[in-house]
């Protein structure tokens, strides 16, 4: 018995180096999926606790991919499960208050570049968030996580030349409503 | 990205996103000087990804979730009963993160990168040496240690002779410290094993010593690297190799 104890001391000291140092990641990707920062939080709970139980499965790739694909994965029963289908639609898009309140906290030099800098971020909040999820997500893999085309195909599970396929589909969307934005 | 042939246009999202090898980024950039198409979009995605870098609201972790896992983690760790919870803790968790969530300020704690990484090399040596596991390829001779990391990672680590020194070669792993795979290659330092972990970096630094979990763990750059040795052995012991490490690498080609 204190040999099993000490081997899941070890496994939870592991488990804490490797893995908890991307849970802020974590939370904003559910975020990005979710729409509200509650139930994100609620999904990442749950997505955690599966990563330290399939832990041992873990071997050697990158931890950041590996969290992001149970995340998802996560995401997606957890949507199955506590969401009419009518209502994620309706939902899909960020709460608008939510995305200001978190923008109030932002701290930005100057008051003329804060203001430049919410404007800005208002216009590519809304882009992202009016993105079908299948782009959006894609985005934020790609360009927040700065994941390679082959750990995204690993997180999305789907071949490769769809990743590329919906990275541009997406960023045509993007170029699409952010002219649109501005002019 | 190789599962088929992009060219001209089509190849804009590979390069964008540095999915194509050198000779094929320069056939792309040829194809840009004649595209005008390619250039304004390339200039526009370019332009997206700055914003969404810059500007992109983010959420992270609130100090509730954190608690709260730490709590979960707890209880699934028990061994007692593992699969047994403590709601009731969970639900008090979740009531006081939902008082002080609401005031929607949350802070973030993470330790220093370098912190992590030092825990992180301890760590993986440690569970190198409890599961027997310390060796991927067993030899003395590095011209075998070397080659072995060929196509395994990115990284083609030094591995100097240094058993007149009194270190012999016992071998190299390919380790993931944190989240990036790397050799780690084993010296023998007296009755101790040295692990000698190497990244690609830049700029030179001193040797600089900490003692982690009853370890010695010993920093420097040099070369083109940043070094970190770990090991049981004592720092006086350690500092001797990371001397004998730096005098032999120096005279390699």
């Amino acid at each position: 018995m204190p040999e099993e104890q000490e081997q899941t001391g070890e496994q939870r000291r592991r488990f804490q180096a490797l893995v908890l140092p991307h849970l802020d990641d974590a939370v904003n990707f559910a975020w990005w999926l979710a729409g509200n920062r509650a139930d994100a939080e609620d999904i990442v709970q749950e997505a955690m606790l599966r990563a330290y139980k399939y832990f041992d499965r873990f071997n050697g790739e990158r931890a950041r991919p590996w969290l992001l694909t149970i995340v998802r994965n996560t995401c997606a029963t957890w949507m199955q499960r506590n969401r009419p289908r009518a209502l994620v639609l309706v939902s899909d898009a960020r709460d608008e208050a939510e995305l200001e309140a978190g923008r109030q906290d932002e701290s930005v030099p100057s008051p003329e570049v804060q203001s430049e800098h919410r404007e800005l971020g208002r216009a590519i909040d809304r882009a992202v968030s009016a993105l079908p999820t299948e782009f959006r997500e894609v985005i934020l893999l790609r360009e927040v996580e700065e994941l390679s085309y082959k750990e995204i195909a690993h997180v999305l599970d789907v071949p490769i030349g769809t990743v590329m396929s919906r990275l541009a589909r997406a960023r045509k969307l993007l170029q699409a409503r952010l002219k649109e934005a501005v002019g | 990205m190789k599962d088929a042939d992009f060219s001209g246009c089509d190849a804009l999202h590979l390069y964008f996103d540095g999915e194509l090898d050198t000779v094929e980024s320069l056939a792309f950039e040829k194809h840009l000087e004649t595209c005008a198409q390619c250039r304004a979009d390339l200039a526009e995605f370019q332009q997206i990804r700055v914003d969404i870098q810059a500007a992109l609201s983010r959420a992270g972790a609130s100090q509730g979730l954190r608690s709260r896992l730490d709590d979960a983690l707890d209880a699934e760790e028990r061994p007692v009963n593992p699969r047994r919870w403590d709601w009731r803790r969970l639900a008090v968790a979740a009531a006081v993160v939902a008082m002080v969530s609401s005031g929607s300020t949350y802070f973030l704690e993470q330790p220093s990168e370098e912190a992590l990484w030092t825990q992180g090399v301890v760590l993986s040596h440690e569970r190198a040496m409890l599961s027997g596991h310390e060796i991927d390829v067993v030899s003395s001779n590095r011209h075998t240690v070397k080659p072995w990391f060929n196509g395994k990672t990115t990284v083609a680590p030094l591995v100097p002779d240094l058993s007149d020194a009194g270190f012999p070669l016992v071998g190299g792993r390919l380790d993931v410290p944190i989240d990036r795979a790397m050799p780690a290659i084993i010296y023998q330092i007296g009755p101790h094993v040295l692990s000698l972990y190497m990244q690609p970096a830049s700029g030179e630094s001193a040797p600089s010593l900490k003692k982690v979990d009853g370890f010695s763990v010993l920093s420097w750059k040099q070369f083109g690297f940043a070094f970190t040795a770990v090991t049981d052995a004592d720092g006086a012991e350690a500092g001797k190799f990371q001397k004998a490490f730096t005098e032999k690498a120096a005279t390699m080609p």
